[in-house]
């Protein structure tokens, strides 16, 4: 499903006119089906906003633009909005807090009882085993167990099966690895683009974290004021230094390293992955004086 | 005298479950001291131990000479020990600024002129004067966070301990957070920060890796980061900077055991 955002503006307490904040204006984007994308810009930018309209959460106001996410135009009154939030599942700041039930099995196949009600119990089974297990934990193991016994980086895990026992098209991850410690991140981080190749087709992820943003994403969009100052790959973005001055966005740091070799006249040409850093400024020191 | 003494401090919420065991260490004036570890290793329980919220079962915490073991000691140990937590939504009380920073100072029965003053100091020593008849509600995540920082700083402490602090806030505020935590440092302020941020940890005087309630490694950034294998048993890894030096050395290019960025560019300026 590829998602097409036309001219969205949005303001909170519209028929207020006192309180009226306008948090996102003119807003255009289209993410392709099998992308990870990023949204990234300062507390306040419109971040949160736009992301929570991709599934309904915020509705689109009367002539505001539009969006079309695959088969469902989210203007359309007669939207679907239920079958829409099962295809394009949100995974919000400290998932593990929203986990309320007593066991594993119920937390996770709470969502399922209500995109599904026809289900039966055992095609519900299947499905919270699938999701579960996917997450890399042992479903036979934890099932039983309540959400609150398990570790930090289980209950992540746990949180993100109840998003993805709906079998989302689409997965929305508000600052994925925040809270977690460092093997926990990566682990989670990694679990991510496993998901990516096997289970969903496209992930947006928002986060202030450019290092992971410069790993993982194939584009990005840079928010700031409610409107997009720029799409582009990671490295188009933090590239451009009019633009990282005028949002205010930090470097990663392999692209901060490219900035100071570019300013001691050696060029570092990578896509600003660690990997891919590394592997150029090798060759640029090697075809150098080294 | 150190501001700060544990000695040999345990803790458990249950029986015969220790969360914290035998941990000793000291905090000298304007010392910056990094606790790190994995998720469940024990480092916000440590926090709550510090300034008297929870209670050792064994040994001592001794602050400004107040032990933990006197119970009248308490107060005073908290004038000392002030607290900073991940979610400054938990930690703002009032409706206006300066009422949430006067909470404190209140409660100490401190009299009214002074209070004036304190809300004056700690919204100067957070950048945030102009904020002071402002709604912490309307504020952003690292203007509440200073403003929570400030609610402290009205209490005058002599050690701040900051329990992942910077986690929910934005670069720029983590940034602001990190400004003021070097100001304080410049007046005596010793400060104690919780995180999962290397790159926060390795700007730290020293740091402390806890692991099931003790303490595994202790030392200089250098001194603790120069221990990969073991770092990655205890659930955690280098700055990005030590991962990228690392890399670079499998490849030969030969930079040295090096943590920070500044010491990464240094090292790779003597190659060009």
């Amino acid at each position: 499903m590829e998602i097409i955002v036309k001219d969205l503006t949005f303001t909170y307490s519209k028929k207020t006119k006192s309180l009226a904040f306008r948090a996102l204006s003119g807003v255009s984007l289209n993410v392709k089906e099998g992308e990870i994308f990023g949204i990234i810009g300062k507390t306040g930018s419109g971040k949160s906003t736009f992301v929570q309209h991709l599934n309904g959460l915020i509705k689109v106001q009367k002539d505001s633009g539009s969006i079309i996410i695959g088969d469902f135009d989210l203007t359309d009154k007669k939207c679907d909005y239920k079958l829409l939030r099962a295809k394009v599942g949100m995974m919000f700041q400290y998932p593990e807090h929203q986990l309320f039930a007593e066991t594993v099995y119920d937390d996770v196949a709470f969502a399922l009882k209500n995109f599904a009600p026809d289900l039966t119990e055992k095609e519900i089974e299947s499905r919270v085993r699938e999701a579960v297990t996917i997450t890399g934990l042992n479903y036979d193991l934890i099932k039983e167990k309540s959400p609150f016994d398990l570790s930090g980086g289980q209950r992540r895990r746990v949180a993100i099966a109840g998003v993805l026992v709906a079998k989302p098209e689409i997965l929305i991850l508000d600052e994925p690895a925040a809270g977690l410690d460092p093997k926990g991140k990566r682990e989670f981080l990694e679990l991510l683009l496993r998901l990516k190749n096997d289970f969903v087709k496209t992930i947006i992820i928002v986060s202030h974290d450019m290092n992971l943003v410069a790993e993982y994403c194939t584009r990005a969009a840079v928010f700031m004021g409610g409107e997009i100052l720029a799409t582009g790959t990671p490295k188009e973005i933090f590239s451009d230094e009019m633009l990282i001055e005028k949002s205010g966005l930090d470097l990663p740091l392999t692209a901060s390293l490219t900035e100071k070799f570019k300013v001691k006249g050696v060029a570092v040409d990578s896509d600003l992955t660690v990997d891919g850093f590394v592997e150029s400024l090798c060759r640029a020191l090697k075809g150098g004086k080294i | 005298m150190s501001l700060l003494e544990v000695k040999n401090v345990s803790f458990s919420y249950e029986k015969n479950k220790t969360t914290i065991k035998g941990v000793s260490f000291s905090v000298e004036k304007g010392e910056f001291v990094a606790i790190i570890g994995h998720n469940g290793s024990g480092k916000s329980t440590l926090a709550k131990l510090l300034n008297g919220l929870l209670k050792p079962s064994g040994g001592e915490i001794i602050v400004g000479g107040y032990s933990s073991k006197d119970k009248s000691a308490l107060f005073e140990i908290r004038k000392r020990v002030g607290m900073v937590f991940q979610n400054p939504d938990n930690q703002l009380i009032a409706s206006i600024v300066e009422d949430d920073i006067a909470f404190g100072p209140e409660n100490l029965g401190i009299p009214r002129e002074e209070i004036g003053e304190r809300i004056d100091f700690a919204l100067r020593s957070v950048g945030m004067e102009k904020f002071r008849k402002a709604s912490p509600e309307r504020l952003s995540g690292g203007q509440k966070q200073r403003i929570a920082i400030a609610g402290v700083l009205a209490l005058k402490p002599h050690i701040l301990v900051l329990d992942e602090s910077t986690a929910m806030l934005d670069p720029q505020g983590r940034k602001e957070i990190a400004e003021v935590v070097d100001d304080l440092r410049k007046q005596g302020v010793a400060v104690i920060a919780i995180t999962h941020y290397m790159d926060e940890a390795v700007k730290a005087d020293k740091i402390l890796v806890l692991d099931r309630g003790e303490i595994a490694i202790s030392g200089t950034p250098k001194e603790v980061f120069s221990q990969k294998e073991r770092l990655g048993e205890l659930g955690l890894e280098l700055p990005l900077a030590g991962i990228i030096a690392e890399k670079l050395c499998a490849r030969g290019v030969n930079v040295g055991g090096v943590v920070s960025e500044t010491e990464l560019t240094e090292a790779l300026w003597k190659l060009l």
